[in-house]
């Protein structure tokens, strides 16, 4: 039997095994919600699974096996110990079943809250950025301005928005505003300083060529400085962006009233964990999500790096 | 008719004041439409003499004039091509080669630019692999783009930097052959080398340096085209690098023949 083949058995017993507890063990704690929805996230996940299988069908593929056995072990202790043998904390620790049970009630509630926090997330990620690189091919051409603006950036840069969001809450009229400031701080400082970096440490024989090329100074920024600083910015996109997600969960841990954070920290308040745990499971896909759109982006916009 | 003019130029590299200049106190006129060769060992001067013709740089003490006027930065009347290819690496050879044109000649018309850049394209043998970005080439490719980059823009002044080190013999004579062919269009052309064989083949005058100075040089009387020398242009080849070579290396056999030794 192909090495292949024995790996492919090994998950799909674990997955019998898992499968045939969610459906046939008998539950011995209360409260337990239907099991349709895990079954269901079972399958996708299954799906998911075999799909990255074929698309890199190869001999010595063993990153999915392994995954996709810790996956079903770390599911199977989760549901025996909740459902089936009732020995974990009956509020603290809901059960699988409850959890994903809750994308099935809750799915209106979590799309709307997920694409509110995109939305905020995307609106200031943006202007954060445009400003980081505009900004920063100026102070980075003109020497004097990178003297004066380079050192307060140096100061800015280190302090973490998230520590002065919770004034810049206070003093921003909306939460709305507030927290698209603390993504915008956030994505601004390190992505300026890295662009006046970049911009000042331009490649020599680049710089001599374009100057030899005589470029009117639009064309030296659109056709020469602009893709010189692409893969710089594009190659950062990812840290900033993930970041950014992060401090504005954060910031909606307080005193928001829409949002992905707002969702687990709502549901933490009432004591439903099920809730939490489901909205911190689709944080990580929606990062997740996101982090494989930036790769793709990346791939397309700097091949020649 | 001068076209550049060295005067009295010293250059000593910035945030080095105490070193030793780099070129001292050097004087040189070069003739419109002259072909003037530049050798000499590493560290000599070359590349810094060419970067203050270009405009990149300038002198510690002293003029660079181009056509009578001081020279205060790049311009549209010179083109480089530098020893290491330097195309942008996001653009392919074609738009490498048709952004120089742009960029030189902003009056031109989209097919006129085409237009040359086709023409150059083909001139240096790269016209097959146009739409290839810098990183599917190799050294030798992008050099030979680098140059038609250079040619297409059309200039009074083309100044080349060892622009033929990084490639095969054969390449390397048809280009040869092509630079000729810019030049006897009325274009004065820098050529620095380290081949002497290659310089007198191409100057109409080789200039020695040593240390920052030329110390010596060697006007070439030949006929153009230098390719269809006849036997007794060959013999001449041979001379002017024997008495190149014999003066700046007393120790090695000066009295070769050209076939024997490779530069």
């Amino acid at each position: 039997m192909s090495a292949m083949r024995w790996r492919l058995l090994q998950s799909h017993l674990l997955f019998a095994v898992l499968m045939g507890v969610v459906l046939f063990a008998p539950k011995s704690r209360p409260g337990i919600a239907p099991g349709a929805a895990l079954t269901v996230a079972l399958c996708l996940i299954e799906g998911l699974f075999l799909l990255t299988v074929w698309r890199g069908r190869k001999a010595t593929l063993t990153a999915p096996f392994d995954i996709i056995l810790l996956v079903w072990a770390l599911l199977l202790v989760w549901e025996l110990m909740t459902s089936v043998l009732h020995r974990a904390h009956p509020v603290l620790i809901p059960a699988p079943e409850n959890v994903f049970d809750t994308f099935r009630e809750h799915w209106a509630a979590i799309l709307y809250n997920v694409g509110y926090s995109l939305q905020l997330l995307l609106i200031g990620f943006s202007i954060g950025l445009v400003l980081a690189v505009v900004l920063g091919l100026f102070a980075g051409w003109y020497p004097r301005l990178r003297a004066f603006a380079y050192p307060i950036a140096n100061v800015m840069a280190p302090i973490p928005p998230i520590v002065i969001s919770p004034y810049l809450v206070a003093l921003m009229p909306t939460f709305r505003s507030a927290s698209m400031l603390v993504i915008v701080l956030g994505v601004f400082w390190p992505n300026f300083l890295s662009t006046v970096n970049r911009v000042a440490g331009i490649e020599p024989q680049i710089m001599d060529s374009a100057r030899m090329l005589c470029p009117r100074s639009s064309a030296m920024i659109f056709h020469i400085l602009l893709p010189y600083l692409l893969p710089g910015v594009v190659g950062g996109l990812k840290v900033s962006l993930t970041t950014s997600l992060l401090m504005l969960n954060f910031a909606e841990l307080m005193g928001a009233t829409h949002g992905m954070g707002y969702y687990v920290q709502n549901s933490i308040t009432y004591a439903n964990y099920a809730h939490a745990v489901a909205g911190i499971i689709v944080t990580g896909i929606v990062v997740t999500a996101l982090g494989a759109l930036v790769t793709r982006l990346q791939k397309r916009l700097i091949f020649w790096h | 008719m001068a076209k550049i003019e060295l005067d009295h130029v010293t250059y000593t590299y910035p945030g080095q004041p105490g070193a030793a200049p780099v070129l001292r106190d050097l004087s040189l006129t070069i003739g419109d439409g002259e072909f003037v060769c530049i050798v000499g060992a590493s560290g000599c001067g070359k590349t810094t003499l060419l970067r203050l013709m270009a405009g990149l740089t300038f002198p510690t003490a002293g003029a660079v004039r181009i056509g009578g006027e001081t020279v205060t930065g790049p311009g549209t009347d010179r083109s480089i091509v530098f020893q290491n290819y330097t195309l942008f690496p996001w653009m392919t050879a074609r738009r490498n080669v048709e952004f120089g044109i742009r960029q030189a000649r902003p009056g031109r018309s989209r097919a006129e630019i085409r237009g040359s850049a086709d023409a150059v394209l083909r001139q240096v043998g790269m016209l097959d692999s146009e739409d290839k970005y810098p990183f599917q080439l190799s050294g030798g490719m992008r050099q030979r783009v680098a140059i038609a980059r250079a040619l297409a823009m059309d200039t009074d002044i083309v100044l080349l930097d060892e622009p033929f080190g990084a490639l095969d013999t054969r390449i390397r004579g048809e280009l040869q052959i092509l630079l000729e062919t810019v030049h006897m269009g009325r274009k004065t052309v820098v050529f620095v080398t380290h081949d002497i064989h290659e310089a007198v083949l191409l100057a109409d005058r080789v200039l020695y340096m040593t240390s920052g100075m030329v110390s010596y040089e060697l006007p070439i009387r030949l006929p153009r085209p230098r390719s269809r020398l006849d036997a007794a242009g060959l013999e001449q080849v041979c001379a002017c690098r024997r008495e190149l070579l014999a003066r700046f290396q007393p120790d090695s056999n000066a009295t070769r023949g050209c076939g024997e030794v490779s530069a």
